[in-house]
């Protein structure tokens, strides 16, 4: 029965995405976007006899890491406490669901939407990206799921921060403090230690790794480039000490914090919901 | 055709005849008088050729003389991981079509395959394996070395030997080798060297130029090395038409020059290298010009990567092409002082963002480097790790919008083509991307739509929402037409309390909210909780659903809603004050709630039938009427046949006409049967559903009784609100309730519910006794 209820309630989170205005908007940026891009790196090797992992194709990472967590974020932040805001949350506590399928179903709905909106952007960018040859279609595959994991991450934060809100307009507004700190102030403050303390390599990749962010974008670069040295020397520790493996460590990195985020925001979803 | 079978003919008789060796020649095979290639050699005239059949044969071999080995079938000659294996030590000496193997591994004696010491050698169509160096021309000047495989032995990199090693060896001709897994092919001290033809791969350096000068080096394939070329310390190098593919090592240079005058680097294609072309402080001479011309560097993580010390490159029409960095300057400074463009031409540059608006081929805009992630990472190599990131275009981005923190530019190409140069006539065939590949990729699309498709599955409700287009007038509201579902016969409904309440307490933080509550209740009751706000009527259904934590002992159908939370729920049909704004339709919300609780959805669309709500299936829950959302709550309260309903001020928000349709739903339900328990503050609906009410007060149950004992009083519709002194309220309170009105105490003042025709006579009363009031106000609400 609970498999049923969490089915049935992800369903209902699944047709909750289609109509909510964020996501689609953020889904279409996504889909025009990258394909907008895919096309730039099409025109390019269309008149190019080689073919390779360009900064065109490149920026195709840059554009997934402010769209992404933005989407994930927002949505994340938008589900719970907008449920409670609207009375839905009392409403579906009240059915014959625990507040753990209610959460599962959550994560699962919107995850499967996040899923489906990262798959309909990078199916529709792999078209002129392969067409010329510009990545190698496993890369971009996995490529494809580690932005699946991305987003999810992200959507756990973003229902951790839910979890704890009342205001939807809170709730938003922490989501989107936190994604500027995630995909821009966070590393700006680390530039600017890296510059004024020296950081050694392995301190300046540890600490960027705490951020799920540069966790995707490090994987991302190594799926794609094939190797870190464009990194400088953080990268060259990186694919030193790590090698081949540093991609399914970030993806497990990228696991362990959805993990932890659904978890944490699962134990305060069910204090708040008993309080 | 006559010469056709004189041709067979001969052919066939060489075949069948035995070997003839003709003079000047000596055969060696395992099965001929001959079987040693050294005693061979030993006993063979000068200008001899030996010819060595299949077989394998020990080393080492010294070749003492001018004469050709010539190898038939493929004779190994096996060094047995001993020294070198055949040493050429005599001038004018050839040797073709062997197979040599198995040199030592000594890096002191440099363990060999095939080691050359004298002038005019020509090794041709060997293949030198498993050998610490492969080939060595140790002051061997003119040698040729043709059509060679060479494999090193399987040993790290560093261990390795070279695969083709000249040294002090001028004019030597390497053409059409095969090098690989070997350390580097070097060409030290050796001038006017030819290298042809040559693929090299998987090694350190692919050809490695030291004080060597006017070589030639065009049409070779440098791929998977460290670095692809690096031409150090020479002059007059000329590197045309190669391909530098994929060298990546620590240093990972497609072509390095260092301190090399006068090097024309043409029409090369150096694709996917770390950095593609690296020129560090060459020419080194006064007056000499490096010419860097037609060349295609693709896809490399730094294009060019130039020492600012270098001066005097010519670096014209090169095709710059999505390098992750095109150009840089190594450590810092600028790469102004290099020529970029001549008599109008310059490169061209993929992310050149400017225009040619007199369609002359070339950009009107000057092609400028300057990017301050790029400077920054320049001083400090440690913030490479940045590229890619937000930060980096952020950083870009400010230094373009606000000029104070533009860096200078790194360099200016004043003539940027708009075109990308011809692709140069390469040993290497560029294949095509797989179109496959590409049209495979379309297959993530549907995948994407999967999720979707689920959501959206054709349900049977698909089918009544079509039934439900067709115009039908609201059904009656007559519940006892549904009859019980099975969910009701799972539910042990017996005589013994539905519901048991003992010492329920709760508190928020410091507030008592509930303070020992106790109360029961059986099958087939409407009991009311009734009181004023706040007096934690919604909180005790909130715990009869399980939906906060309690002290005290509840059970519903005899588990505890906090245990058992989701089974309890299943049995409970919950009614809130205001059904949520759900962006869901109708026909969506029922759908979903049926599913949960396992009812079929003939039945659930039978059921809004009889709420007389099928025609509102489309509709959005958020645009209904607050009765028809009540009335819809109610429906949905009802899914499952649930034997409890709770409900929480279901009319509060209701005008007249919307609470009368739902009091008589509800009157219905109670009437097949249904347990219900409802919060409510107001008198007329208690009266008019409850069969037992509640008092509550500040969180306690104050009084209990049953329906029949309170009066009936239908006509209520005023409360009127008397301001007493303190000491009065009690002796009021027992008059006016002695005079059969209701009375209820709020903080200094006492509500009391008046029917229209006696407003004035509680006034009457208490003036009677002497109460006097401060003042009143008389409320158009019937109650609380």
């Amino acid at each position: 029965m609970a498999g049923n209820t969490v089915l049935v309630l992800a369903q209902k989170e699944l047709r909750d995405a289609l109509r909510n205005r964020w996501f689609l908007a953020d889904a279409v940026a996504l889909l025009v976007l990258s394909s907008a891009l895919s096309l730039l790196v099409f025109l390019t090797g269309a008149t190019s006899p080689v073919s390779g992992f360009g900064r065109t194709a490149a920026s195709l990472v840059n554009l997934m890491l402010l769209l992404v967590p933005l989407m994930g974020l927002t949505l994340g932040a938008l589900a719970l406490a907008s449920d409670r805001e609207r009375s839905a949350l009392e409403f579906w506590l009240a059915q014959p669901v625990g507040t753990g399928a209610y959460f599962l179903s959550k994560a699962l709905g919107i995850g499967l939407a996040l899923a489906a909106a990262v798959t309909l952007g990078f199916g529709a960018s792999a078209v002129f990206l392969l067409f010329v040859g510009a990545t190698d279609p496993l890369a971009f595959l996995a490529l494809t799921g580690l932005t699946i994991l991305l987003a999810w991450t992200s959507l756990t934060l973003g229902l951790l921060l839910s979890s704890r809100c009342s205001r939807t307009s809170t709730a938003v507004s922490l989501a989107l403090g936190l994604w500027l700190v995630l995909v821009l102030l966070g590393n700006l403050g680390l530039m600017g230690t890296a510059l004024a303390v020296r950081l050694p390599p392995s301190w300046l990749l540890g600490i960027a790794l705490v951020n799920p962010t540069e966790a995707y974008r490090i994987a991302a670069l190594r799926l794609l480039a094939g190797t870190l040295e464009l990194l400088g020397p953080a990268g060259l520790y990186a694919d030193e000490r790590f090698g081949a493996t540093l991609p399914h460590l970030l993806a497990s990195m990228l696991l362990l914090w959805s993990l932890v985020g659904g978890f944490a925001t699962y134990a305060i979803l069910r204090r708040e919901v008993l309080r | 055709m006559h010469r056709l079978i004189l041709a067979a003919t001969l052919t066939m008789l060489l075949l069948v005849t035995p070997p003839q060796v003709r003079a000047n020649e000596l055969l060696v095979c395992p099965e001929c008088p001959l079987r040693d290639v050294q005693q061979a050699i030993a006993t063979a005239p000068v200008g001899a050729t030996i010819r060595v059949r299949g077989g394998v044969y020990a080393g080492p071999v010294v070749v003492d003389r001018p004469l050709t080995l010539y190898g038939e079938n493929w004779p190994a000659i096996d060094g047995g991981g001993q020294g070198t294996v055949l040493h050429v030590a005599a001038p004018d000496v050839r040797v073709e079509g062997f197979i040599v193997r198995g040199s030592g591994t000594n890096h002191d004696r440099e363990d060999t395959g095939i080691l050359v010491t004298a002038p005019r050698a020509q090794i041709v169509g060997n293949q030198v394996l498993d050998s610490l160096f492969g080939i060595q021309l140790l002051n061997a000047p003119d040698g040729l070395v043709k059509g060679n495989l060479v494999a090193g032995k399987p040993l790290p990199e560093p261990q390795r030997g070279d695969g083709i090693k000249l040294w002090y060896s001028p004019r030597a001709q390497i053409l059409n080798n095969h090098v690989r897994d070997s350390r580097d092919v070097i060409v030290w001290y050796s001038d006017q060297t030819l290298l042809q033809g040559n693929v090299v791969e998987r090694g350190r350096y692919g050809l490695h130029f030291m004080y060597s000068s006017d070589s030639l080096v065009e049409q070779n394939v440098l791929r998977d090395n460290s670095v692809g070329i690096y031409l150090m310390y020479g002059a007059r190098q000329i590197v045309r038409n190669n391909v530098f593919f994929h060298n990546r090592g620590p240093s990972g240079y497609g072509l390095a020059i260092k301190e090399t005058d006068g090097v024309v680097t043409e029409a090369n294609l150096i694709l996917r290298n770390r950095v593609g072309l690296y020129i560090d402080n060459s020419p080194i001479s006064q007056g000499v010009i490096n010419h860097i011309t037609g060349n295609w560097i693709a896809y490399n993580d730094v294009g060019l990567l130039i020492s600012p010390a270098t001066r005097s490159n010519r670096i014209l029409e090169n095709t710059l092409l999505e390098n992750l960095e095109q150009a840089a300057p190594q450590g810092g400074g600028t790469l102004d002082h290099l020529t970029w463009a001549d008599s109008g031409r310059g490169n061209f540059w993929s992310d050149y963002a400017g225009y040619d608006a007199d369609r002359n081929g070339i950009g009107d805009l000057p092609y400028q480097n300057r990017a301050l992630s790029s400077v920054l990472t320049d001083r400090s190599p440690l913030l490479a790790f940045f590229r890619f990131s937000l930060v980096a275009s952020a950083l870009d981005l400010a230094a373009r919008a606000v000029p104070l923190f533009q860096p200078a530019p790194r360099f200016t190409d004043p003539a940027p083509l708009i075109q990308p140069t011809p692709l140069p006539e390469l040993p290497w065939s560029v294949s095509p991307p797989s179109r496959t590949d590409a049209f495979l990729s379309l297959a993530l699309l549907p995948a994407a739509a999967l999720p979707f498709l689920f959501a959206l599955r054709r349900s049977p409700r698909l089918a009544l929402a079509e039934a439900a287009k067709a115009p039908r007038p609201p059904a009656p509201v007559v519940l006892a037409s549904v009859a019980p579902s099975a969910a009701t016969a799972v539910c042990t409904v017996t005589d013994a309390a539905v519901v048991q309440v003992y010492g329920l307490t709760k508190r928020f933080g410091s507030r008592l909210v509930l303070d020992h509550v106790s109360f029961s209740v059986r099958p087939g009751e409407a009991v009311a909780l009734w009181g004023p706000n706040g007096v934690g009527k919604t909180t005790i259904l909130r715990c009869l659903l399980g939906r906060t934590a309690y002290s005290g002992t509840v059970t519903v159908f005899g588990h505890s809603p906090l245990q058992d939370g989701p089974a309890v729920r299943a049995h409970v049909g919950y009614v809130p004050q205001q059904l949520p704004l759900l962006d869901l339709t109708v026909g969506e919300l029922l759908t979903t709630v049926a599913r949960l609780r396992g009812e079929p959805l003939e039945r659930a669309w039978e059921r809004l039938g009889v709420f007389g709500l099928q025609h509102t299936w489309h509709q959005p829950v958020r645009t209904l009427s607050g009765g028809m959302q009540q009335r819809l709550a109610l429906a949905l309260a009802t899914i499952g046949d649930p034997p409890l309903l709770l409900l929480d001020e279901p009319t509060a928000n209701l005008d007249t006409t919307a609470r009368e349709e739902l009091m008589a739903a509800l009157q219905q339900l109670r009437e097949a049967g249904r347990t219900i328990i409802f919060a409510s503050h107001r008198p007329d609906d208690v009266w008019r559903l409850a069969t037992r009410v509640l008092r509550l007060e500040a969180g306690r149950v104050v009084a209990e009784s049953r329906a029949a004992a309170l009066p009936v009083r239908h006509d209520i519709h005023q409360s009127l609100i008397l301001e007493l002194d303190a000491d009065a309220l009690q002796p009021a309170t027992h008059l006016l309730t002695a005079h059969g009105f209701a009375v209820y105490r709020e903080d200094q003042r006492l509500r009391v519910l008046v029917p229209p025709q006696r407003k004035a006579e509680p006034f009457f009363l208490l003036a009677r006794l002497g109460i006097q009031v401060r003042d009143f106000q008389l409320e158009v609400t019937d109650g609380w």
